[in-house]
């Protein structure tokens, strides 16, 4: 029986306005993606967001692993 | 070497085949409904391929990284006078020209909003449905009105600065076109591949992963660039002709559509005691963004943080609004906020120094920020302090202890000298607000090293500073570095080239990537030499076993992961360290760190004229260690005499909406004749969470120019000044209308 994967999710800023929480733990079946995760939430602006690993942006595609943190973030700019 | 021998090639330069040109229809008001719109007759003109309006937008008409309100092609509305209605293909740039003009649109022009303290009041016309207020946020720490009551001496001055032009030497452009595989792919340069990617993504109704983004090399940018600014209008004519499409912005056309310096008006009311302690400030600030939102949040926040200055301040009160007007659109700009509110608390400290006979120097040493001190918005300080260092350093130059024998060398007897010192902080990166960064190295057959790192080089040095971090994280020559940078399909996103943060952020990343590389190469080499990997170490390109002669070069390895087909890449990414929590009311206060420095400035007053000249300038900057000595300097003096124009000369002239000094002519921007002698004495605290021990450099150098040029003007004159730039019309109506007649 597959256990799946824990991860952990934070949002930040104007994705978050949806949520009751900016803090997420989800439970996602074995192989999810990036594009799993954001359709297990319901998140304002999904298409503009970026989702963040250790540094690294994600793609849609991108395998989730257990024991992940990942951040969920407008694209920001400025000075 | 190719910049300075004129070989390098901008996006400006390229031609491909069967390429066509565009050019944008812009609106004629700075504030109009649109009725209707014809392109009948410009489709008409021979050589025309295309001609697109709203309609043509397949996804969201609009852009803004922060707030996407601006429409990339006008549907019902215009709202000031670049706003674009139409663009056009056509075979040869004078076809596409001509096509532009004949874009007929029918307007019903409404009132202009061009004073934002008028669009402030309630019955003011409305610039978008919401109102006029972008903007508006409070933040106080403490208790001002009380620590007002308990001052010695209060001082309230209303202080204005200009709307200053990025003034890059390639204006806005690129070529759009569509790969083999039907990707598009722009050569445009900006601040960054990932955002262009995101925004034309958003607009087109595709995904990021359709778009390739080239940004670099780019002809100057200074936050002008960060925004959309040609790239959703090639990509939409490159889907629509299936052909390469050129454009390139008139000098004109910049100068009134492109970004510009946020005006500000500063209302500062600083408080002290009797021996120069700072008490309490007090804080307005009026922004004019615009007639859309571009970066204005973000400028408001930094301009809030950056009104206490680098000084102990445990009484503050911020009122900021940011403002939506009919006079263009503001956004980035070096600086970010910070040289409008430094011109304002320094010439405030000034005058407390002078009415409490303290020295000016003094007075900033009693103040400044030491390492480990709470800041002025509650936060305990977490990186490297060096403003006092600055500042001591300061004290020593050669400028300011013998001041007063430069004052009296004056170059004729009208001529009067001042000098002046003021201080300078500014966080580098985006403060609160989550960042990161990734780097990918990957090792060629010969044994070099390509690195991927996706922050433009827009002239800061980061492709050198990368090299050189490289190297010596990788134990090779900087020779072996190549940089692949700013290009979407090549590089993982290291965040933008803005907010002082290319190096810090693409530096760590490459220090976060070049580990998991050297353990590739170990292992490598480990087997193919028969030790252990804890047996080997590494210098100059090779691996030496520490136990025998035995060594094998990076080329040696490099030839056998790749005949084995093994992957040659490695990633890592960065995530840039941040208060958890912002201060409330604002968007990211506190940074982790910040840049300090301390200037003096010599000046020369002609008094029958008005006009000003700087004749020696110091910066003594704290931005942590230096990885390249040669292009800090040169980043420092740049940043001041770009400060130069906006402390003397630089304001976009906007009556009634419509810009009045769009090009070089009547825009004057500091020459290589206004260039004063420059000192840059670094303090090199040592920060820890930059790469080899570095802070951010690119913005600190033009944050004190206003400021120590308007108060070195007092200090020769006798007059103050109120308002940037301090022109001679101002200069002259200060000495002889305001002030004393000489």
């Amino acid at each position: 029986m597959s256990k799946g994967v824990r991860v952990k999710v934070k949002i930040f800023a104007a994705p978050a306005l949806a949520l009751e929480s900016r803090e997420l733990t989800l439970e996602l079946n074995d192989n999810a993606t990036t594009e799993d995760l954001l359709n297990s939430i319901s998140l304002k602006e999904r298409n503009y967001v970026y989702i963040v690993r250790e540094g690294i942006r994600l793609n849609p595609s991108s395998k989730l692993n257990d024991g992940d943190e990942v951040l969920i973030i407008p694209p920001i700019a400025g000075g | 070497m190719g910049k300075v021998t004129g070989e390098a090639k901008f996006f400006s330069d390229l031609e491909m085949p069967n390429m066509l040109w565009a050019k944008v229809a812009r609106s004629k008001y700075p504030h109009a409904l649109i009725k209707k719109i014809d392109t009948s007759r410009a489709e008409a003109v021979p050589g025309v391929v295309a001609v697109l309006t709203h309609k043509d937008v397949p996804g969201l008409n609009a852009f803004g990284i922060l707030v996407p309100d601006q429409p990339a092609l006008c549907s019902d509305k215009v709202r000031y006078m670049g706003d674009a209605i139409a663009v056009v293909a056509a075979e040869t740039k004078e076809a596409a020209e001509r096509a532009a003009l004949l874009v007929e649109v029918e307007y019903e022009p409404l009132p202009v909003v061009s004073d934002p303290v008028e669009a402030l009041k309630p019955d003011a016309p409305k610039v978008h449905e919401k109102g006029n207020v972008l903007r508006h946020a409070n933040v106080r720490v403490g208790d001002v009105e009380k620590a007002f009551k308990e001052a010695a001496i209060i001082v309230e001055k209303t202080y204005r600065t200009g709307r200053q032009m990025h003034m890059f030497l390639e204006t806005e452009a690129g070529v759009g076109m569509l790969d083999d595989e039907g990707k598009i792919v722009l050569y445009v340069g900006g601040q960054s591949p990932y955002r262009d990617q995101l925004q034309v993504s958003r607009a087109l109704g595709i995904q990021p992963e359709q778009i390739r983004v080239i940004s670099t090399p780019v002809g100057g940018a200074f936050g002008g660039k960060e925004e959309n600014t040609v790239q959703i209008h090639l990509a939409l004519l490159a889907v629509k002709t299936k052909r390469p499409v050129k454009m390139i912005w008139t000098r004109e056309e910049s100068g009134v559509a492109g970004m510009k310096r946020h005006p500000m008006i500063v209302t500062t009311k600083t408080a002290a005691t009797s021996d120069g302690r700072l008490l309490a400030n007090k804080v307005r600030i009026i922004a004019d963004t615009g007639a859309y939102a571009s970066l204005g949040p973000t400028v408001l926040d930094v301009a809030i943080e950056n009104s206490c200055g680098p000084y102990r301040i445990p009484n503050i009160d911020i009122d900021a609004y940011s403002v939506y007007t009919n006079n263009g659109v503001s956004g980035a700009f070096r600086g970010f906020g910070a040289p409008q509110v430094n011109f304002a608390l320094e010439t405030n400290i000034d005058i407390i120094a002078e009415k409490l006979g303290i020295d000016r120097l003094e007075i900033r040493k009693k103040n400044a920020l030491r390492e480990g001190d709470v800041g002025p918005f509650g936060y305990k300080l977490l990186g490297s302090v060096g403003i006092y260092e600055t500042l001591e350093k300061a004290e020593k130059c050669d400028l300011w202890r013998n001041r007063e024998q430069y004052k009296l060398q004056t170059s004729a007897p009208w001529c009067k000298r001042g000098v002046a010192i003021t201080t300078a902080v500014k966080g580098f990166g985006f403060g609160a607000l989550p960042d990161f960064a990734a780097a990918s190295i990957q090792i060629t057959p010969t044994g070099k090293f390509v690195v991927g790192a996706s922050c433009p080089e827009i002239g800061q040095g980061a492709t050198t500073a990368y090299s050189q971090i490289a190297a010596e994280a990788l134990h090779c020559k900087v020779d072996d570095i190549i940089i692949a940078s700013a290009d979407s399909q090549l590089a993982p996103d290291t965040g933008t080239s803005s907010a002082s943060m290319a190096l810090v952020r693409g530096g760590n990343a490459i220090l976060a990537a070049a580990p998991k590389m050297i353990q590739l190469l170990v292992t490598t080499a480990a087997k193919a030499l028969g030790e252990t990997e804890d047996s080997l170490t590494i210098e100059d390109s090779r691996i030496l076993s520490k136990n025998s002669r035995k060594s094998v070069t990076f080329a040696e390895i490099a030839e056998q992961l790749h005949r084995a087909g093994v992957e040659t890449k490695v990633i890592a990414g960065y995530n840039v360290p941040r208060v958890e929590k912002p201060v409330e009311g604002s968007l990211e206060i506190p940074h982790w760190s910040y840049m300090y420095a301390s200037a003096v400035a010599l000046v020369e007053v002609n008094t029958l004229t008005g006009a000003t000249k700087v004749l020696k300038f110091y910066l003594s900057p704290d931005s942590g260690r230096m990885i390249n000595p040669q292009s800090y300097t040169g980043q420092c003096e740049g940043a001041i005499v770009q400060g130069l124009g906006f402390a003397l000369t630089e304001d976009t002239q906007i009556d009634d909406g419509m810009v009045k000094t769009n090009n070089f002519t009547t825009y004057i921007i500091p020459t290589i004749s206004d260039i004063p002698e420059i000192q840059v004495d670094p303090v090199e605290t040592y920060e820890k969470i930059g790469p080899f021990g570095a802070k951010g450099l690119g913005e600190i150098g033009i944050i004190p120019v206003g400021s120590v040029v308007a108060n070195a003007i007092y200090d020769a004159i006798g007059t103050r000044i109120y308002t940037l730039p301090a022109t001679p019309e101002r200069v002259y109506r200060a000495l002889h209308v305001e002030g004393k007649a000489w």
